[in-house]
């Protein structure tokens, strides 16, 4: 604790909903930047199919008056991950910086992981990932290609991250707001997610996150998620319903 | 999927290494000490791209797009020679950094594990390809162009340089030259060229709108440029959030990010146009001068007149007529009215295409509802319609030959294919070149297109993977990439200034693992055809053009102010190359010129038996039309409104669905008058109880390990009997029966894999009103839960509970 | 000394007691159970040679690096014989382990046709591994500057020369060298070079194994050629290059330690 204190920087994101068309180029943006094996038909046939960040889509009430609602659910990298300690071998593991990512070396595959995670967006790899050879030219080096047997999870692109930094320290400059994003964020159409320092008070995500509309997933269940979400907002909505009252 | 090649470079894993020792202590020792590699996947250069010499940098190069049609620059992230990753290009206006999800796919294409890897070639149209030199090849490709018969082009719509150049090439060798894509929206570009009075698109403001009607125009899902989606961001976060209002009958991607869905029967949108423009006229908000233009260029006195429906215009009539509840076109009006009484009169937008564009009155329809922006003043100005100027120039001369660069994308329309493929069937036809476009599935009437293409002397296609349409040709040659070649495009639309377009190479071919030999064998498509030309573009390469495009504008006064600042035209170039393209902001369209609103079929009726359904083709977001298909990005990510992958399905709504006694994955036979298709069932609660709708795409026979076989052509079921009013296929017009089969299938889907994150039980994503805040919508939301569970006794129970405390 | 002998020629007192059961007359006890002990004894000693053998291996691996068998060869040859002596070292290659001039991987002497010996061209490593200040990996160059010098460099009769010539200059044979792999990490980690090398050349304390000639620029830092040996030993006296260091956890954990830098999981394991 004493340790996240001192460091500069605790990363966090803020998604604003009402700007979510739900197009999925931070899925497939995600799937590039991160070896995330090819989703097979089976793989989604059996509910295993790998996406650290997922576009869910609901439907809300009925034909003529019937709305799509999109949500990208990712990661939220929790202060109070319920993941952590479950792990017998530490491989869940709180950098200082405030993310909550996996030590691949460590993980022996109990998956008690990914029962305690409320979100849903721990993976385990059921099958060694292969690629065709030709295929394998695309794969990132800046990211490992995880094994059978490992959980594996967002890491809000630690390697963007480590390379966004390590630049700003050579050339001495700050890390400036905006400067790192992860393959998400940076793919996102209309800018609906933003990624950034909650450390430094004029950033955007600390906007965000304070705006009347943000919240947080799950929020009783005090995760302290790192993962803001603003409200979608309905135009429509009947005037009798505002303020809660009925 | 068949199993993929063992790609393990290495004998064994970590793993498998400590499972082999049984996990302990001795085998994590062991594994510790000697750094058993993993599957080694950092491969060393193949490469020499000059930067990494010199910067030793993994660096961001701008290139152009193969999958977008409307010339998007990406850039590309190059390792060592090999790419890594597509974003979009930061710098070039229309893709402000950002991508879609089916341009990440391109990366799959180029390193794709069944791409074409050398010419095949074929003698007789039942033997087997057999692979022949690149020498060979093009001594074959020569002799064939020197046939006397007739000889056609056929590739996907595109414009600038790439059209002057197959242009030229066609009037050497005597080419007709053809274009074809499946679900189009030419007849909007052309209504829109019209309207405005422009020789290219024009482009929306979106961003400085503020309130959007959109007839159908998918500016969200599969249409346009990505930055029309970054615009609609900036739409919703500006200080008075944009509204939008999106009519059509099936709910696309931007239907679903409207703030308002109006579900309007198939071909009648054109009423609710009309009633618009009769609303904005009676209520006396609008401004006099722009009625009378719209009246003017419309050649009419009183909106009436348009009207060749039995309906009236008010609200109530309209409704009926187009099966929307009135109540909502009321509001819909009030909303217009109010927005026209504020001072912003230039802010509402009319945009329309994607499904108008299939009606047989498609002209008409788009005509109006684009004419409506000059009811509104919405015409060239800020927040509104944005024209387009002329380019820099519309031709150049290169050693002589005048290439043409039209600013418009060329298109073929349904009639002029019908006699094209007459032409094949008679036997006449020597020669047919095709590139990019997989016809035989997109064009319906398989069985007659396969016949009549077969019939063709030789056929040539270039392409980089094999389709349907490819393994049908004699000789096949393989296509670089844009990722591989070099590239120039005018694209459209442009974003209201004058813009060039270029891409360069910036891979080389990949080469197997162990170095010895290159995967793929590929040529540029366009310097393959200019080393057959014999005028002054013999032995002239594409790259040599770009660079003399280059230099014309570098010399032309369009260079001052512009987007770069060379001292010289070599550094010009550099700096084209480095941003991917070439704008000036300060060459704005002075306005419309010769403008016509021409109406002659406002409302259009697709007629439809009782127990029969609309049929409603769609792109779904992730794979277009189709071509991207054979990646298994494009395969692997969900259809974002359906959540399907890996297949292809037919949308019917739920509860028709469940009075037919359908259930999801049930089998349902759909019957055209043209043919049938078999295809999962998906029930679907924003589809109308009157129609059903299927992606366009699948179901194609021969399209790589990933995509062969994969779910039904929809295109076999399109009623071809009417063509619209631009000759074009009206893709919305066909109506269909359907039937359910015994067959049921588990649809690959990514729904129901994981559980809601609900807000509250029945309230999975959080909505609040315009003024609340998310704690007040918890609130609401948790009161609403509440009401619904335990109905009026709520308040009862509340009470009396107080009470007994 | 006497037990030490006996200890080694056990296996012939073992044989001697073999040939002694099966000669003797006695017919009370079967063959087998006489042969039961002996047999016993040599199973024994060959499980204790394998046990030792495997100890061996780990040990050293522990310690350092493996026992070069079974595949964990430090030093793989590689498809061209680039000898990094001639083109890294500076001044007269002698090997300074023995004193003698380095003997190339064809087993040849690196003496000159006049007898003395051959001196190195003392080229900095960036000039070939040019991303290593910028970059997760050093990188290998391509060909093409390989040959942009061995276009004349070097005699035609050389046919590792020529082999380089074919990948590199002609259209028709042109490809990229598959060199082997000296250097690996473990499964799931990630180095990145930029940061080590931006570090050490600022801060030369830190460097190890410091390689001759040894110099500091006048502002405190040194140039990058003088860092690489920290994790690399002197490569520049490697006919064939091997892996000096063992490259373990431990090590790079206590000089991430003794320098304050990062220790988290996630700096290398992403």
């Amino acid at each position: 604790m004493v340790a996240e204190k001192q460091s500069k920087f605790k990363w966090g994101m803020a998604i604003d909903i009402d700007k979510c068309t739900g197009c999925q180029a931070c899925v497939l943006a995600c799937q590039a930047e991160n070896n995330i094996p090819i989703n097979t038909e089976d793989n989604f046939k059996d509910a295993r199919g790998i996406e650290w960040i997922r576009v869910e889509r609901y439907w809300e009430g009925e034909f003529p008056d019937v709305k799509a609602k999109f949500i990208p659910i990712l990661c939220m990298h929790c202060d109070n991950a319920p993941c952590e300690p479950v792990c017998p071998v530490y491989a869940s593991y709180h950098t200082v910086e405030g993310l909550n990512v996996q030590v691949y070396n460590r993980c022996v595959g109990t998956r008690y992981c990914a029962n305690g995670c409320p979100y849903l967006v721990r993976f385990f790899n059921y099958w060694e990932p292969e690629w065709p050879e030709s295929l394998q030219n695309q794969l990132n080096p800046d990211v490992t290609v995880r094994s059978r047997g490992i959980m594996e999870k967002c890491t809000m692109c630690i390697q963007r991250i480590r390379r966004g930094t390590r630049k700003a320290k050579r050339d001495n400059n700050e890390v400036m707001d905006g400067d790192i994003s992860p393959a998400c964020v940076q793919a996102c159409p209309t800018e609906a997610m933003v990624f950034g320092n909650q450390k430094d008070p004029n950033s955007k995500i600390n906007k965000m996150k304070n705006d009347k509309r943000s919240y947080t997933l799950l929020d009783h269940l005090k995760t302290n998620s790192n993962v803001w979400y603003l409200a979608k907002i309905d135009e429509d909505m009947d005037s009798h319903h505002e303020g809660g009252s009925h | 999927m068949p199993p993929l090649d063992n790609a393990k470079n290495n004998n064994i894993s970590r793993r498998k290494f400590l499972g082999l020792l049984g996990g302990s202590a001795l085998g994590a020792v062991i594994f510790e000490a000697c750094g058993v590699p993993e599957q080694e996947y950092i491969i060393q250069s193949p490469v020499d791209m000059p930067e990494d010499y010199v910067k030793g940098e993994d660096n961001w190069y701008a290139t152009t797009s193969d999958t977008s049609e409307h010339g998007e620059s990406i850039i590309v992230r190059i390792m060592q020679g090999r790419a890594k990753k597509i974003e979009g290009n930061p710098d070039f206006p229309n893709t402000l950094g950002k991508h879609k999800a089916v341009t990440e796919t391109e990366i799959q294409t180029l390193y794709h594990p069944d791409r074409i890897s050398g010419p095949l070639y074929r003698k007789t149209s039942s033997g087997n390809h057999r692979p022949i030199s690149w020498n060979e090849a093009e001594s074959i490709l020569n002799n064939s162009l020197s046939l006397n018969g007739n000889k056609s082009i056929i590739t996907k719509s595109i414009r600038g340089m790439n059209k002057g150049i197959i242009d030229e090439f066609s009037k050497e060798k005597g080419l007709k030259h053809l274009t074809l894509s499946s679900l189009h929206d030419y007849s909007m570009y052309e209504s829109a060229k019209e309207v405005f009075g422009t020789n290219s698109l024009p482009y929306f403001d979106i961003k400085n709108s503020d309130l959007i009607v959109s007839f159908g125009l998918d500016f969200l899902g599969t249409w346009g440029p990505v930055e029309y989606e970054n615009q609609f961001g900036k739409f919703r976060s500006k200080e008075h959030r944009g509204y939008m209002v999106q009519i059509e009958p099936r709910m696309s991607l931007t239907a679903a990010g409207a703030d308002s869905w109006l579900c309007s029967n198939p071909g009648r949108e054109g009423l609710i146009a009309l009633m618009v423009a009769d609303q904005i006229i009676k209520s006396g908000k609008g401004d006099l001068g722009n009625i009378n233009k719209f009246k003017e260029l419309a050649g009419i006195s009183d909106i009436n007149d348009l009207n060749n429906s039995s309906a009236n215009l008010d609200p109530k009539s309209v409704g009926a007529a187009t099966g929307i509840d009135y109540h909502k076109l009321e509001k819909f009006v009030e909303k217009l009215i109010s927005h026209l009484e504020s001072n912003d009169k230039g802010k509402i937008i009319f945009l329309a295409g994607g499904a108008t564009s299939g009606y047989p009155n498609s002209k008409s329809i788009n005509s109006l509802v684009f004419g409506l922006n000059y009811l509104t003043g919405s015409v060239n100005s800020k927040g509104g319609i944005v024209l387009n100027p002329d380019n820099v120039f519309d031709s150049i001369e290169v050693n002589g030959v005048k290439l043409n660069l039209p600013v418009s994308s060329s298109w073929s329309s349904m009639n002029y294919w019908d006699e094209e493929i007459q032409n094949w069937k008679s036997g006449k036809q020597d020669l047919i070149i095709v590139r990019g476009v997989d016809l035989i599935n997109e064009i319906p009437g398989k069985s007659e297109i396969t016949e009549a293409f077969n019939n063709s002397k030789i056929s040539i296609g270039f392409g980089s993977i094999l389709n349907d349409t490819l393994e049908r040709c004699d000789l096949i040659l393989p296509d670089n990439t844009s990722m591989q070649s070099w590239g120039s495009d005018i694209p459209e639309p442009r974003t209201g200034y004058q813009l060039f377009a270029f891409g360069q190479p910036v891979v080389s071919s990949p080469y197997t693992k162990d170095g010895s030999n290159k995967l793929y064998d590929s040529k540029s498509f366009f310097n393959v055809l200019l080393s057959q030309m014999e005028n002054g573009l013999s032995g002239v390469k594409y790259m040599d053009i770009c660079k003399e495009l280059a230099n014309k504008i570098y010399e032309s006064d369009s260079y001052n102010n512009s987007s770069i600042v060379a001292s010289n035209a070599d550094d010009f170039f550099k700096g084209i190359m480095a941003r991917g393209g070439w704008w000036n902001v300060n060459k704005k369209s002075s306005g419309p010129k010769n403008p016509k609103i021409n109406i002659t079929n406002v409302v259009s009726d697709v007629k439809r038996n009782d127990n029969d359904f609309y049929l409603i083709p769609f792109k779904s977001h992730v794979f277009g039309d189709g071509n991207s298909l054979a990646n298994p990005w494009a395969q692997g990510a969900p259809d974002p409104l359906t959540s399907i992958t890996w297949d292809s399905w037919v949308e019917i709504n739920t509860k028709t669905a469940q009075g037919l006694k359908i259930k999801p994955g049930d089998i349902l036979k759909v019957t055209s008058n043209s043919g049938y298709i078999e295809l999962p069932a998906y029930l679907h609660p924003a589809v109308p109880s009157n129609s059903i709708s299927i992606p366009i795409g699948l179901g194609k026979q021969n399209f790589t390990r990933y995509a062969s076989g994969r779910g039904s052509n929809i295109v076999e079921l399109i009623d071809t009997s009417k063509l619209n009013e631009d000759g074009n296929i009206s893709w919305n017009s066909t109506t269909v029966s359907i039937e359910k089969t015994k067959n049921k299938k588990k649809v690959s889907k990514f729904e129901g894999t994981v559980p809601a994150i609900a807000v509250e039980p029945g309230v999975p994503i959080l909505t609040v009103g315009p003024e609340e805040s998310a704690e007040e919508g918890f609130h609401r939301a948790h009161e609403e839960h509440l009401d619904h569970t335990f109905g009026d006794h709520w308040e009862d129970k509340k009470h009396n509970e107080e009470k007994g405390h | 000394m006497k037990k030490l002998l006996d200890i080694l020629y056990a296996p012939l007192y073992l044989a001697a007691w073999i040939v002694e059961i099966i000669r003797e007359k006695d017919k009370t006890t079967p063959t087998w159970l006489k042969l039961l002990a002996p047999v016993l004894a040599i199973g024994g000693l060959g499980i204790f040679a394998v046990l030792s053998f495997i100890q061996a291996f780990v040990m050293t691996a522990w310690l350092g690096n493996p026992m070069p068998v079974l595949g964990f060869d430090q030093s793989p040859e590689q498809p061209i014989s680039f000898p990094h002596t001639i083109h890294a070292g500076v001044g007269p290659l002698i090997d300074s382990n023995t004193g003698n001039p380095y003997v190339s991987i064809s087993g040849e002497s690196r003496i000159n046709d006049d007898g003395t010996t051959m001196e190195g061209l003392g080229m900095d490593c960036t000039y070939c591994h040019k991303q290593v200040s910028e970059e997760a990996w050093a990188g290998v160059p391509p060909v093409e500057l390989c040959v942009s010098c061995h276009r004349v460099i070097g005699e035609q009769s050389n046919t590792q020369l020529q082999t380089l010539r074919n990948y590199g200059l002609y259209e028709e044979t042109k490809s990229p060298i598959n060199w082997e792999r000296v250097h690996r990490m473990p499964d799931h980690v990630r180095f990145v070079h930029a940061p080590h090398i931006w570090y050490l050349t600022e801060n030369p304390e830190a460097i190890q194994n410091k390689p001759v000639g040894f110099e500091t620029l006048s502002d405190g830092t040194v140039a990058i050629s003088q860092v690489c040996s920290t994790c690399h030993g002197n490569v520049a006296g490697m006919e064939q290059v091997w892996q000096d260091q063992p490259l373990k956890m431990g090590q790079c954990v206590a000089c991430h330690r003794a320098n304050e830098a990062s220790v988290g999981c996630e700096t290398c394991h992403h």
